[in-house]
């Protein structure tokens, strides 16, 4: 969904992959059955179109899938709730399993999170430090 | 085993927005109050600033009793009941849901606590469809106003635009927009610091 291109690494790259099997496998979070359910309809969509199961697909039919996936083909509001995941797994907080490295941060160059911004941090022109706590140990 | 702990003159259950305010004049005026919560105590780290942890999946507001406490909702009469629309921002806590509510304490006006009286004298009893629900309140304006008043000067309400100030709240804390003067937490009586 997020391939790598010359603006920088994809979402494999950044780790979403990791955040999304490890969101779909915390039962807290849920919506593992719809995930499996969507991917079920897909593979009936590749066998249809193609003649083989998804998985065995080349790249460019594998777009070809994920293009009529995004046009609605297969489980309804799947590609939504994928795009959604990706994103999540691109730019979270490292301690969720994505954004492996800050690599997601660093693509769209964001610092991090931060309570209140120094004047040295306003300036036009000048690049903000990054302010990454290590994962999920937040302190103000 | 039930643990019987030593009387007191009011126990409060529930340390929201109306037992925990409630626990303040009481005290005040001398009273041995205990306070009853379901839930914990908030922590600076229950505040992280983290979209999947706060908004994505409601860790910090959308505990599984607050999910089950609040109002369930349907589309309409035939559609399934759900139990909530979308992540829920009710906390159980010391303080409960006014923890990270926006700082905003807008003052009803006479008119809201005689909402269907109103309409149907100025816009006719037809205007509300039949069925409705909507009533006045038991109470008017009158009879509230002077604890609304008491509240608005205990929450450092201004009608203007203020500065912003971070109210350390029970070892959280909590944007507010305040007037000057010296604030302090209404719960924890913790001083109101300026960033």
């Amino acid at each position: 969904m997020v391939p790598h291109d010359e603006n920088g690494p994809g979402a494999v790259e950044c780790g979403a992959v990791e955040y999304i099997e490890r969101s779909l496998g915390d039962p807290q979070v849920g919506g593992k059955e719809a995930v499996v359910a969507g991917l079920e309809a897909v593979d009936a969509l590749a066998r249809q179109a193609y003649g083989a199961a998804l998985a065995e697909l080349g790249a460019d039919k594998l777009d070809g899938v994920v293009s009529a996936v995004e046009c609605g083909g297969g489980a309804a509001g799947f590609f939504a709730m994928m795009r959604r995941l990706v994103l999540e797994g691109m730019f979270c907080d490292p301690s969720w399993g994505g954004n492996r490295g800050y690599a997601g941060w660093d693509l769209i160059r964001y610092p991090g999170p931060r309570l209140a911004v120094a004047p040295e941090d306003q300036q036009v022109g000048v690049a903000v430090k990054p302010f990454r706590p290590s994962g999920g140990s937040h302190g103000h | 085993m039930a643990i019987k702990l030593k009387p007191v003159d009011v126990a409060v259950v529930g340390l929201g927005a109306a037992g925990g305010v409630a626990v303040s004049p009481l005290t005040r005026a001398g009273l041995k109050v205990a306070g009853i919560e379901a839930g914990t105590w908030m922590d600076p780290h229950s505040f992280r600033p983290d979209e999947i942890h706060n908004n994505v999946r409601g860790l910090l507001t959308s505990v599984p009793k607050a999910n089950r406490e609040i109002p369930t909702f349907r589309d309409s009469p035939s559609s399934p009941t759900r139990p909530r629309i979308s992540v829920h921002p009710m906390m159980n806590a010391v303080g409960g849901t006014s923890i990270h509510y926006w700082g905003q304490s807008w003052r009803l006006k006479a008119w809201d606590f005689r909402t269907r009286s109103e309409v149907e004298k100025r816009y006719g009893v037809s205007a509300i469809p039949a069925g409705s629900t909507l009533e006045d309140w038991p109470v008017s304006y009158d009879e509230l106003s002077l604890i609304t008043i008491l509240w608005s000067m205990r929450l450092g309400c201004r009608a203007r635009r203020g500065i912003f100030r971070v109210l350390r709240m029970h070892g959280g804390m909590c944007l507010n927009r305040l007037g000057s003067g010296s604030i302090r937490c209404l719960l924890c009586g913790g001083r109101a610091i300026t960033i």
